[in-house]
Order: C-alpha cells, then sequence, then structure tokens
C-alpha cells in the first residue's frame, strides 16, 4: 500500500467522499440502529465511525482510482446498505414497508397490463391523444411566448419602455434628445437604458458582390450591455462611435450574418461591408445564440446611432439633433433585480417633464421580443387552441375513466375476494392508482412521440401573418414537465372518478359474481359516453365554424381577380435615383412591360394591394346641395393599366386609359376614379361621371368624376375599403415607391424571371422587392385562419375517434351482457334486424342526450369564437346541423360492428352459456 | 467454554485473522476473506462477528492509530488470543476426526 501522504497528492479528494456522502453515511447508519446493542444483541457495537472509516479507506484505496469518484460514493452507499442487519433494512421503517407494497403493486400492475393487451393500448392511446394534442399547443406557445429571448442574459430583468399619448393612437416615438434625456435622467431602479431603429437596408459584402437585403439595426450606445449579450469576436460599440457629432464607419454583424455571408473569414475583424457606397469597419461578432431583440425577424448587423445618415440614405445628416425626428420606437431597459416594472414605471411618469415627454402616459411592459400586437394575436390564438385541447383532454379523461370502470368490472371477483379477505379500501385504490401510473408513464411517452411527430409536421408553416414560420420548436424541459403533468393528472383524475365504483363492490357480492352486472355502474358509464358526445360535438363544431369562417373569407368577392397577377415593388431611390428619374422609370416601365411576351397588362399604384398603408383625403362635391356634406375618403395614386391588370370592374365611365397619363409634360388635368360606395355617397341619383368633387385640403379647383368601379377589399380581405378614390398617376404628385401588378396567362415564376431581366437591362442597382403572386398575397392574409381551421379539424378528428372508441366499447361489453337476452329473443322468433335496432336504439338515445348537451354548450363557446368568424354566426345552423349529423354518423358506425355481432348470436349456445 | 463451537462463518474470521496477523481490522478481514475464500461478504457480518468472537473472549481489539485515508476516522487492530486459536484447533480437529479414513474428503483435494 502506498503511504498516505503520496495517496491524498495523488487523488483529488481530500474531501472524498464528501460532507453530504458522510452525513447520508451516519443518519443511514444511526436510524438503522447501527450502533444500538439491542439491534444487534450483545454489547455496544463497533462504533459507526470504525464502520464509516473503513468504506471510505476502501473505496479510496480499490474504487476511486479506477472507477472515478461517483462510482465510489455510490460503491460506499450500496456497501453501508449491504451492511445493515438484513431484519432492519427491510421491515424496520413503515416508509421501507410502504415502499415495498408500491413495488410489489407497480409488478402486479405490469402483469395484469400485459395479460390485457386491448385495455391497455387503448387507454395509452387514449391518453396519448389528449396529451400528445395539448403537449403540441403549449409546446407552441412555450416557443412563441414563454422561452426567453436567447442570447440576452437574464431576460426577465428587461423591460421596454413606451410612451402614450391622448392624440395618437398607438405607442410614441421617441427623438435622440428624448433618448438621450433618459440615459442622463437617473431612474432609481433602473440600470440602464438602450434604444434601436429597426431597418431592412441593403448590404454588399464587398464592392462588386451583389447586394442584399438584410435585417439591421441602429443602436444607441450600452445596446449590447443593456441586453447582456457577449461578443464571440471582436468588441460592442465603444462610448465614441456612438458619438452623434462624427459618424463611425464600424458594424457589429450576427454570427448568423458572418458564417452565411462572410464564409466564417477568421480575419472577419479586418474586413468591411458597404451600405449605400459607405464602407463600415466590422469590429464585432456576435455569440451564435444571440438573434436580436425581435422573435419575430433575426437581426443580422448593428450599427451605432451616430451612422444612421449614412446607413439610412434619406436621412438629414443632423437628425439626430432635431428634436422632432421621433425616429427611435423602441426603448428598452434593464431593471435592477428586485425592482418590479411597475415601480419604475412610476418613476419615469415622475420624471416625464424632465423626459420632455410631459403629455404623455408613460408605461413599462416586461420582456422584450414581441410587438404587443403581435403578442395580443399570438396570445389569442393561443387561447382559442388551448380551449380546444381543453376539452380534448377532458374527453379523454371521460374515455379513461369508461375504460377503467370497464376494467374493475373485469376485475370484480377479484376485488370482492381481496375485499373479503381483508384489504382495505387505501389497499385496493393503490393497486389502481399503481397502474395508473403505468398507463400514464406509457401515455406520456406516446404522447411526447405524438408531439415530436406533430412538431415535424407543422415545421415550416406559417401561423400568423408577420410572424416567424413556425421552425424547431424545442421540446425543452419545460414541455416534458408539462407533459408529465398532464398525462399523470388526467389518468389519475380518471382513476378518482372510478372509486366510488369499487366502495360498491360489496364483499357479499362475491357469490353473486357471475350472476350478470349490476346496474349502477353502468349509469355512470352511459353518462359519461353522453358526456364524450357532447364534447365532441363541441369539438367539431368549433371546427366547423372555423372551417366555414375560412370558406366565406376565400370565396369572397374581393372587387378584383388575384388569378394571374403577379407583383413587385420598386424603390429607386434606395439605387441612387433622384425623384425625377424615377418618374421616367414608373412610366416606360408601364410600356415595356406591356410589350413583354404574355403580358395582358400591366400597371402599378402607390400604396400596394393589401398593404397596411393607408392614405386619407377630405372630399366634397361640387354642386353642394349641402346634403352630402365633407367626408373622408381613402386616396390612392394609379397608373394606367392598373384597373385592367387588377381585373377592377368598371361600373361606370372610364378609367386612366390614356396613353397621355403617361405623358410627363401633361398639365393637371384633375381627372379622379371614384369607386362605388364614395359616387353613392356624393351622386346618389347614379349619375356621378362627368360630375366634379372637391378635395379643399389638396387645392381649391375642382376634380372631375371620369369614372366609377366597383368597390373593393384593396386594403385587407376581411372589409371593404370604404370610399376610395384614385388619382392618375402624375396629378401632382410623386411617389419614391411604385407597386406593379402585371396580369398575364404565363407561369408566375417565368413571367417574374423576365421582369427582374427587364429590370436588370433598366438599371442594374434596382432590386425588384417583394415579388409574389396576387393570390399568394391574399392567400397570405388568411394565414392565421387556415392555421386556425387546420388544427381545429385535427382536434375534431381526434374528439370523434374517442368518442367513437367510447361508445363502441360501451356497446360491446352491453351485448356480452346481454348475450342471453338476445338468445332468448332470437329463439322466440326476432329477426336479426329487431336485435341490431334493439341496440342501436340504446347507444342512439345516448348519442341524442350528448348531442343537444353539446349544441348547448357549442352555442355558448361560439360566443368566444365570434370574434374570429366572418361571414357566419356564432350559431351559424349550417355548421351545427352538418356536425351533428357527421357526429351521429360516426357514432353509428361505431355501433354498428357490435350490434351485428348480436344478431350472429347462436340461440342454443347463448341460452347454455350460464 | 470449552463446550462453546465456532460458527462456519467465525471460523472465516479467525482463520483470517491469524493469517493476516498484527494489523487486521474490518476491512482486511473482509479482503483476506474475499481473495481467500471467495466469499464477498458485508463489512457489516464482518465487525458483527469480530464483536461476538470478542465477547466470547476469543478476540481482543485495541485502538489503533488512524491515518488520512480514512478521513481520521477510528480504527482498531483485532488480535486473536490463545484462547480463540485454541477454539479454532478444536473446530478443525473435530472435522478432521470426522473425515479421517475418508481418501475423498482428504486435504487437497477439491472437487469443484
Amino acid at each position: 500500500m502506498t503511504s498516505p501522504e503520496t495517496d491524498r497528492d495523488k487523488l483529488p479528494g481530500k474531501a472524498f467522499p464528501g460532507q453530504f456522502i458522510e452525513w447520508v453515511l451516519l443518519r443511514l447508519l444511526n436510524r438503522f440502529e447501527w450502533g444500538n446493542p439491542e439491534a444487534i444483541g450483545g454489547r455496544p457495537a463497533a462504533s459507526t465511525d470504525e464502520l464509516i472509516g473503513d468504506l471510505i479507506e476502501e473505496a479510496r484505496v480499490e474504487v476511486l482510482p479506477n472507477h472515478g469518484r461517483t462510482l465510489a460514493q455510490v460503491w460506499i452507499l450500496k456497501e453501508a446498505i449491504r451492511s445493515l442487519p438484513h431484519r432492519r433494512r427491510v421491515r424496520g421503517r413503515r416508509w421501507v414497508g410502504w415502499l415495498e407494497r408500491q413495488v410489489a403493486d407497480l409488478r402486479y400492475s405490469l402483469r395484469a397490463l400485459t395479460k390485457h393487451p386491448r385495455f391497455t393500448l387503448t387507454a395509452i392511446f387514449t391518453l396519448a391523444i389528449g396529451t400528445g394534442a395539448t403537449t403540441t399547443v403549449f409546446s407552441l406557445a412555450n416557443w412563441a411566448l414563454l422561452r426567453p429571448l436567447p442570447g440576452v442574459e437574464s431576460p426577465d430583468e428587461l423591460i421596454k419602455v413606451r410612451a402614450f399619448s391622448e392624440t395618437r393612437e398607438g405607442a410614441l416615438p421617441f427623438s435622440y434628445p428624448i433618448v438621450r434625456k433618459f440615459f442622463e435622467e437617473e431612474i432609481a431602479g433602473l440600470e440602464s437604458v438602450t434604444a434601436y431603429l429597426p431597418a431592412a437596408i441593403e448590404v454588399q459584402t464587398s464592392e462588386i458582390s451583389a447586394p442584399a437585403q438584410i435585417q439591421a439595426q441602429i443602436v444607441t450606445p450600452g445596446f449590447f450591455k443593456t441586453l447582456g449579450v457577449q461578443m464571440q469576436r471582436g468588441r460592442a460599440f465603444s462610448p465614441e462611435e456612438a458619438d452623434q457629432d462624427a459618424v463611425h464607419y464600424v458594424a457589429v454583424v450576427s454570427h448568423s450574418y458572418w458564417r452565411d455571408h462572410l464564409d466564417t473569414d477568421p480575419d472577419v475583424l479586418g474586413r468591411s461591408i458597404t451600405v449605400s457606397g459607405s464602407r463600415f469597419q466590422v469590429v464585432g461578432v456576435t455569440q451564435p445564440e444571440f438573434e436580436g431583440t425581435e422573435r419575430t425577424s433575426e437581426t443580422q448587423i448593428w450599427f451605432p446611432v451616430s451612422a444612421v445618415s449614412k446607413v439610412l440614405s434619406r436621412v438629414p445628416p443632423n437628425i439626430l439633433r432635431m428634436d422632432q425626428a421621433f425616429i427611435f420606437a423602441d426603448l428598452i431597459g434593464r431593471i435592477v433585480p428586485g425592482v418590479s416594472g411597475d415601480e419604475v414605471a412610476g418613476r419615469l411618469q415622475a420624471s416625464a417633464p424632465e423626459l420632455d415627454l410631459l403629455e404623455a402616459r408613460v408605461t413599462v411592459s416586461p420582456g422584450v421580443g414581441l410587438s404587443p400586437g403581435l403578442q395580443e394575436r399570438v396570445s389569442g390564438m393561443l387561447v382559442v387552441l388551448s380551449g380546444l385541447v381543453a376539452l380534448l383532454l377532458l374527453l379523454t379523461m371521460a374515455n379513461l375513466t369508461n375504460l377503467v370502470l370497464s376494467r374493475l368490472s373485469g376485475r370484480r371477483a377479484e376485488t370482492v375476494l381481496r375485499k373479503a379477505l381483508g384489504a382495505s379500501p387505501g389497499r385496493l385504490l393503490s393497486g389502481l392508482m399503481s397502474e395508473a401510473y403505468l398507463l400514464s408513464a406509457g401515455g406520456v411517452v406516446v404522447a411526447l412521440f405524438a408531439t415530436w411527430l406533430a412538431l415535424q409536421a407543422l415545421d415550416g408553416s406559417q401561423w400568423i401573418q408577420w410572424f416567424p414560420a413556425i421552425e424547431g420548436v424545442p421540446v425543452d424541459r419545460r414541455v416534458l414537465i408539462f407533459s408529465l403533468l398532464t398525462g399523470v393528472g388526467v389518468t389519475l383524475g380518471a382513476t378518482f372518478m372510478t372509486t366510488g365504483a369499487l366502495q360498491r363492490f360489496a364483499p357479499a357480492g362475491v357469490l353473486r359474481v357471475t350472476a350478470g352486472r349490476s346496474g349502477s355502474g353502468r349509469l355512470m358509464r352511459k353518462g359519461l359516453v353522453s358526456f364524450q358526445v357532447a364534447l365532441s360535438l363541441s369539438i367539431l363544431i368549433a371546427a366547423g365554424l372555423l372551417v366555414r369562417s375560412l370558406d366565406q373569407l376565400s370565396e369572397l368577392d374581393l372587387g378584383f381577380v388575384p388569378e394571374g397577377v403577379v407583383a413587385f415593388s420598386l424603390s429607386p431611390g434606395t439605387a441612387g435615383m433622384q425623384a425625377a428619374q424615377a418618374d421616367i422609370l414608373f412610366r416606360e416601365l408601364i410600356v415595356e412591360l406591356d410589350e413583354l411576351p404574355g403580358v395582358a397588362s400591366a400597371g402599378f399604384s402607390w400604396l400596394g394591394p393589401l398593404e397596411l398603408r393607408q392614405f386619407f383625403e377630405e372630399v366634397t362635391p361640387t354642386d353642394g346641395t349641402g346634403e352630402a356634406e365633407m367626408l373622408t375618403a381613402q386616396a390612392n395614386m394609379i397608373s394606367p393599366g392598373f384597373v385592367e391588370a387588377m381585373g377592377m370592374r368598371v361600373i361606370a365611365g372610364r378609367t386612366f386609359t390614356d396613353e397621355e397619363y403617361l405623358d410627363s409634360v401633361r398639365p393637371d388635368r384633375g381627372d379622379v376614379v371614384i369607386n362605388r360606395t364614395l359616387a353613392e355617397i356624393l351622386y346618389p341619383n347614379g349619375d356621378a361621371v362627368g360630375r366634379e368633387l372637391r378635395m379643399p385640403n389638396r387645392t381649391e379647383s375642382a376634380f372631375k368624376i371620369i369614372g366609377v368601379v366597383e368597390d373593393t377589399r384593396f386594403g385587407s380581405v376581411r372589409e371593404p375599403t370604404g370610399a376610395y378614390l384614385f388619382d392618375p398617376f402624375g396629378n401632382g404628385y410623386r411617389t419614391s415607391t411604385a407597386t406593379y401588378v402585371v396580369r398575364s396567362t404565363e407561369d408566375p415564376e417565368v413571367m417574374l424571371s423576365r421582369i427582374r431581366e427587364l429590370i436588370r437591362t433598366r438599371n442594374p442597382e434596382l432590386t425588384v422587392l417583394g415579388a409574389t403572386t396576387l393570390s399568394a398575397q391574399v392567400q397570405g392574409t388568411l394565414v392565421e385562419e387556415r392555421m386556425m381551421a387546420r388544427l381545429a379539424s385535427i382536434f375534431a378528428a381526434l374528439a370523434m375517434i374517442l368518442a367513437a372508441v367510447g361508445l363502441y366499447g360501451l356497446i360491446s361489453e352491453a351485448v356480452q351482457a346481454r348475450v342471453r337476452e338476445f338468445g332468448v329473443r332470437t329463439a322466440l322468433g326476432a329477426q336479426p334486424y329487431q336485435v341490431i335496432s334493439l341496440i342501436l336504439r340504446e347507444g342512439l338515445v345516448l348519442v341524442m342526450i350528448g348531442s343537444v348537451i353539446g349544441m348547448v354548450t357549442a352555442s355558448q363557446m361560439g360566443r368566444l369564437l365570434e370574434s374570429r368568424l366572418f361571414g357566419i354566426g356564432a350559431t351559424d345552423p349550417v355548421t351545427f346541423v352538418t356536425a351533428a349529423g357527421v357526429l351521429c354518423a360516426v357514432a353509428v358506425l361505431a355501433m354498428l360492428g357490435p350490434a351485428l355481432r348480436s344478431s350472429k348470436i347462436d340461440p342454443a349456445g347463448a341460452l347454455r352459456s350460464d | 467454554m470449552a463446550s462453546e463451537s465456532v460458527g462456519d462463518f467465525e471460523q472465516l474470521v479467525l482463520l483470517s485473522a491469524i493469517r493476516i496477523g498484527p494489523g487486521a481490522y474490518g476491512m482486511t478481514v473482509r479482503r483476506e476473506i474475499r481473495e481467500r475464500a471467495g466469499r464477498d461478504v458485508s463489512l457489516g457480518a464482518v465487525y458483527r462477528t469480530l464483536q461476538r468472537l470478542e465477547d466470547k473472549g476469543w478476540m481482543t481489539s485495541r485502538p489503533a492509530e488512524t491515518t488520512e485515508e480514512r478521513n481520521h476516522r477510528a480504527k482498531r487492530f483485532y488480535r486473536v488470543e490463545p484462547s480463540g486459536e485454541n477454539a479454532l484447533r478444536r473446530a478443525l480437529a473435530t472435522l478432521d476426526r470426522l473425515r479421517v479414513d475418508l481418501p475423498q474428503l482428504e486435504p487437497g483435494k477439491v472437487h469443484l
């Protein structure tokens, strides 16, 4: 043996096996009365100390060097337990006995479950449906809302500061002078503040490479520090670089930008990127985890605020000094741990005068990552989905209760016998519970697999407009715990529901075990089946409402024909073109697009179809009868060919078809085209064409109405635009962007590539933005409705399966129990159809009761859905009747099998069976 | 005293302690039994037997100097007294008497 000295040097463990293990050893040996002479017999035992010392010594010398610290610790504990007197080890303490009983129960249950595979599989499958659906919805919620912003230190300390005023809708943006006030004003509890300005910009990785549009942020000093973002390489911006007095050409890039656009160049810190002709040196690369402050889009490059006028080409150089340049929409703060957001909000409000936010109401909302509007939409959708899966879960529990009840009646003889032999109710229940634990374990495992499959299937699909597609939704610890709690909760709930039935098994009943079944349990089971029908009908109706609503939305007359139209935008300013050049480009492109093969018509508008932006104009008729007073109409500027390319319908007069509208030197003739709604308000007699209107905010002179077009849902599929007025392009306005629509018979991809080619020949620096088909754009606005309808339909299908399984089980057993009766009936001359209808009638009564309850519940629940429904009421009779019909059909199908079996009973065999 | 018999496991412990000589304690006795007799006994069983043998007066123990390796926990050396050796000798002699004239049980002839 080596000397203790060298041993200590060689082994890591001066503290081996550690205080905790030694404490456990002492407790263990004392608890089992190692030192108590009476426990062992004879005189006081060898001291506990001695025993522990030996164990430690042997472990250190023999186990530790070869197997490592942990195994050596385990070895010590194992040997200590082996050393305990055997009789004490097993029966010494109550909990040991309890544990032993649990193990025995589990073993017994496992054997019982494997002996009844049909019950076991049905139960696990049922449980997996409910738990899996719930877990899937929870995973989505976890991914979209709960999971902390990645790559950020202590995200729960981050807040968003917003200011609201009475006179303006939505949060007020901040100017840089105000943001600087936030830096200077020391607010107790607020550790630091930073502001940023998101911008989509075009970046070249070198002078010669093609520009790529990326998401950037222009950030104030302390941005990375406030968020607690670490740099993988290089550094964050220094305070001087954020200074407003001199432009600093530096940038920080994200890890993914470095990987995807800079080829993971190890010398990245020396490189520069080019934005609008200015070169910016890369000074830092963020850690891979950090994807920016927004969940909705990944930020790839950050610029210091001093560079704002160089990054955004149309920003005046002194914008940071302008009090009225409200460019920062987002202000993020980090609060001191332990301080509540409300406290900080109160202090900010108190300092509002110093912050130049006199009139404003300052609010603080916890967390960052989602805009409030989007947060509302995401949680709104999740609330509905959670409601649906809650119903599904309830249904699962009812199903499971039913299954356990049927299993109990199968175990009636055994239970009664055990009771007669003196098993306490607790003991009987404990047996049931251990079965429940096993089932829930199996159910949760399958449910997690189902969740994984569901997430896989959902992967890449869009669920909410402007929200990133579902991708890489993690099944993390939170999801696992949630799933486990749900599965165990449902199973235990179902088991407890059956304890009543357990008590009814009186020992006296042992003699009557085989003499048929008593009615009490069956009544409960029948009630449960009705309940299941009601629940699944509710889910089915909810799904039906959502599907019908989606149908209504997609079959709407939009007032234009999206099929066959491709759309794209141009913003010549970003390519360095002046407004006059852009004018010419816009004009000439129409003609050139028209000449492309396959094009039927082409045109552009200032505000594109289904765009969020709106522009309003005050309008009044000229022959002022006084009836139609001043009204507000949306206004847009369109080119010749636009109405035709969109497929809008002209009701009266004409549109801007003339070539002369393309003539740049043409004087402003003041022609307008209006829509039906505006025409009917201004000139209700239907003679609007040829009359005039005024726009007093614009000019004193009158505008001549040359045509009326049908109303459209130009801004949103969900509602018509209301009064709308079209100016011809060139009516005294210039635009920096234009959205083109091109109607053609060609394949959209082919068409778009031709268009790209055409624009490249015009100006290689021009980029085609947002190229898509109009149909896709229309579909895109319905993504939320479609996802809801899809998920709800899946839940409804699952609910129907569950209800059908429940019904099938009940009827099967009913048939089984009445074999003799049917035998007698058949022997007395009953026809098969009579027996079948007897069975069906019994089931259908339950289905009917359930349906009525289901419809009542659904009509109540429908109100929660009302705000999401389009074109139908929450109690849409078509949906209700169809859903009930479908459910009845499924119910009959589920009952048909057992019912047919009943008609094939051999009377002689049945009569002999008892 | 003379009639007191020596149990099977007591024989193992006594023999091991004699083989080890001075410096026998729980851990070494256990190791000796494991290596020589191929029996993996628990330390608790060894100590319980050591105590019983001490109670019978066949062994004695005295505190020994503890070491760093056992985190300075108590350590005792156990020694087989002459009375213990006598008892063991009697037990072995009984076995010898019984197997005399039985060639298949001669020492060294182990049929496994």
